[in-house]
């Protein structure tokens, strides 16, 4: 509560800046922070990863376990993501159930996962109609410095790219890596007065007036999207947005890339 | 709890050592660091062996909900969080018995050292996550957050760290790792505070005669005092580096923007 | 005044020795057992020779607000003596202040020139930004200076924002106008 009415004094000359152009932190509106992707950084994990983006830092670890396939998917293996912000990550944050932001942060991170058809999941069938792979993607947020759409986004993408499935512990043969097809990348536009900048602080988050998150995969190609806050955007704006998302998801695929050994 | 027909040897090498290559009395490897995120005034991350943890302390605060606050000083509220990745098999996110458990005696073991009197009505908020757990994720936990109490400024006695002494094939060990533990007969982790050698947290499980009993207590005292010095380098790390950062008072009053008013 | 001005200060950490109970005082970050002053929190030994007080200088503060301190507070209600703030923020200080931490601020304290009545300067919900004179039991303010005053306000018939004109501030919504005593970076602060 209390970041939210600091933000509010601060709203004025945060606007006012990005109308020149400028930010707090001296980045262009469309330059990212410094982003670092750690891998194989939770060894309890079948693949993890640790991103941070400025002082945002979120870690993942991706788990699999034997579960009985959807009855309209037998054959197909099955997702879950789920992200969790702790109370440790900002003063906002509150011991309990997940709450609507949480839950709308899993839900689009899931989306961009699923609708890019990121993981092969016809490959994680064990017997159909009986056993197939369950994937679960769980993320942490430790320290919220805005942005998490695409922090998470990211961290998943890059838990799976190193997952390997355990195929060994269930008797199923040899443990091999998890197939892994598509590279989604979320970047969010933030709308700020009238202007639109990317990976905001949490500052910039709470007083911005609206926010677009785009994913797009390796072919450039829209996977999902979501738009959030009490703002709008014209149409020009959304088409900008997505032209963004794939233009800077270039740069950060290819720290992806490089991270991950893909 | 294991304690059915075990072989000592599963345990022990022929030259004495545990199967990790430590000597009965020896901790795994700890790395302390205070001071590792933005937001919370106070926190420290921590490994020790393959347990991973962060903790971080908020507050004095206001105290919601009101019926927890306390007139006469602040109430010391922590929460240990396990989280999904970090065990072999998938924990469902939320708190469960056991981590409210542990929880509410690490709460009250950070509270006996903490100083609250100065701070009625107000909630001093601690969360450790676990993020990767090979047993005695409590005591790592604890230990963590000490440091990060008092990364945060706020006052207090004394530091207090946490250790688990057990048994396994009949033998009382220092610090057991998941292998041994998962076979343990018996354990005892205590929190011990720096100075007075305080008992603050004690729990224990399993089997010990008088003498494994005694020799668990000397493995756990001693053991405090080597986490100690650990807590108190990684705190002095930290002091140290922001003395030269900011050598001395703030410049901050240079540029007060009170102070601009001869301007008038 | 420090005892040891040429030695570098001293690092102590909580439970540590500062001094001797003989000797000295207990201080701030610090306490007394069995004749022994130990520090609560880490910081530097400050040995006042004066007042005959050990202190324990934090090497990094706890957010509450000390004299010179600028803090910016919401205004919580408007007496004819005095203002009451919530207050909200330590400038410079990224930490959270204690909720229930109230500052006032007297009417003499408002500006250099004689105020008649608070009401024409503030209004509950009002942000402002204040100096800290007192950091005792209670924490007194003073908004004398350019800087210090009203940071940002809300109209007080319909709660639209509300904008400066020549020295009052005015609702373009409902055309209403108020008084305050205004910073001079009203609505564009950046600290």
């Amino acid at each position: 509560m209390r970041d939210i009415t600091i933000s509010e004094i601060r709203r004025g000359y945060l606007k006012d800046l990005a109308a020149q152009e400028r930010r707090v932190d001296g980045r262009g509106l469309e330059e990212f922070r410094p982003v670092t992707i750690t891998t194989d950084y939770i060894g309890t994990a079948e693949g993890s990863s640790k991103v941070t983006f400025g002082a945002s830092e979120v870690v993942s670890g991706v788990k699999l376990g034997i579960a009985a396939p959807y009855p309209d998917q037998a054959a197909s293996g099955v997702m879950m993501t789920n992200v969790e912000l702790r109370p440790l990550a900002a003063h906002l944050f509150e011991l309990g159930p997940p709450r609507p932001p949480q839950i709308e942060l899993s839900r689009v991170v899931d989306r961009a996962i699923r609708e890019s058809k990121a993981i092969e999941l016809q490959k994680l069938c064990v017997k159909e109609g009986e056993k197939v792979w369950m994937v679960f993607i769980d993320g942490i947020i430790t320290n919220h410095g805005g942005n998490l759409f695409d922090l998470f986004t990211l961290g998943s993408i890059a838990a799976l790219m190193t997952s390997r499935v355990p195929a060994k512990a269930q008797g199923l043969g040899e443990d091999y890596k998890l197939p892994i097809q598509h590279r989604p990348i979320a970047i969010t536009s933030w709308k700020l007065g009238d202007q639109i900048l990317v990976d905001a602080t949490l500052e910039e988050e709470l007083v911005a007036d609206a926010r677009l998150t785009v994913a797009t995969n390796e072919s450039e190609e829209l996977v999902a999207m979501q738009k959030g806050g009490d703002g709008s955007f014209s149409r020009e704006e959304v088409e900008a947005a997505f032209e963004r998302s794939a233009k800077i998801g270039r740069d950060l695929r290819k720290q992806l890339e490089h991270a991950t050994g893909a | 709890m294991g304690g059915l027909s075990v072989d000592p040897t599963t345990f022990f090498r022929s030259d004495g050592k545990r199967v990790s290559g430590r000597a009965v009395d020896e901790l795994r490897p700890v790395k302390i660091e205070a001071h590792v995120l933005e937001n919370a005034p106070g926190s420290c991350y921590l490994e020790w062996g393959k347990n991973k943890i962060v903790a971080a302390v908020f507050g004095p605060r206001e105290c919601h909900p009101r019926h927890q606050q306390r007139q006469d000083r602040a109430v010391v509220r922590a929460t240990y969080n396990m989280n999904a990745f970090s065990v072999e098999d998938r924990k469902r996110p939320g708190l469960d018995r056991r981590s409210q458990e542990i929880s509410k005696v690490v709460s009250e073991a950070l509270a006996a050292v903490v100083l609250t009197a100065p701070f009625p009505r107000t909630a001093i908020d601690v969360y450790m996550e676990v993020l990767q757990a090979d047993a005695g994720t409590r005591c790592a936990a604890l230990t963590a957050a000490a440091v990060a109490v008092a990364d945060a400024g706020i006052p207090m006695t004394e530091l207090v760290a946490a250790v688990a002494s057990g048994k396994v094939g009949g033998t009382v060990v220092l610090d057991l790792d998941k292998y041994e533990d998962n076979a343990g007969e018996a354990d005892l982790p205590m929190g011990i505070t720096s100075r007075t050698h305080r008992v603050v947290l004690m729990q224990m499980d399993g089997n010990f005669t008088t003498e494994q009993y005694h020799q668990a207590l000397d493995y756990n005292f001693a053991a405090a005092g080597v986490l100690h010095e650990k807590q108190r380098d990684a705190l002095r790390s930290r002091y140290q580096t922001v003395a030269a950062r900011q050598p001395q008072e703030g410049g901050a009053e240079a540029e007060d923007p009170g102070a601009s008013s001869e301007e008038e | 005044m420090s005892d040891s001005e040429h030695d570098p200060p001293q690092l102590v950490l909580p439970g540590e020795q500062v001094a001797i109970s003989e000797e000295f005082l207990p201080g701030e970050n610090t306490y007394e057992q069995d004749g022994v002053i130990f520090a609560a929190a880490p910081g530097y030994i400050e040995l006042d020779s004066g007042e005959m007080a050990a202190h324990v200088r934090p090497a990094l503060r706890m957010a509450r607000p000390r004299i010179d301190d600028i803090v910016i507070g919401r205004v919580r209600d408007v007496r004819p003596a005095v203002v009451i703030f919530q207050l909200l923020h330590i400038r410079g200080d990224q930490r959270e202040l204690i909720d229930e931490l109230d500052g006032v601020l007297h009417i003499s304290e408002i500006e250099e020139d004689y105020v008649t009545s608070t009401r024409d300067k503030f209004r509950p919900g009002d942000f402002v930004r204040a100096r800290v004179i007192e950091d005792g039991v209670s924490i007194r303010l003073s908004t004398k200076g350019r800087r210090l005053g009203v940071v940002l306000s809300r109209c007080g018939r319909c709660g639209g924002g509300l904008v400066v004109h020549h020295d009052y501030l005015w609702c373009s919504e409902c055309e209403w106008k108020e008084f305050r005593k205004l910073a001079a970076d009203y609505d564009r602060i950046d600290d």
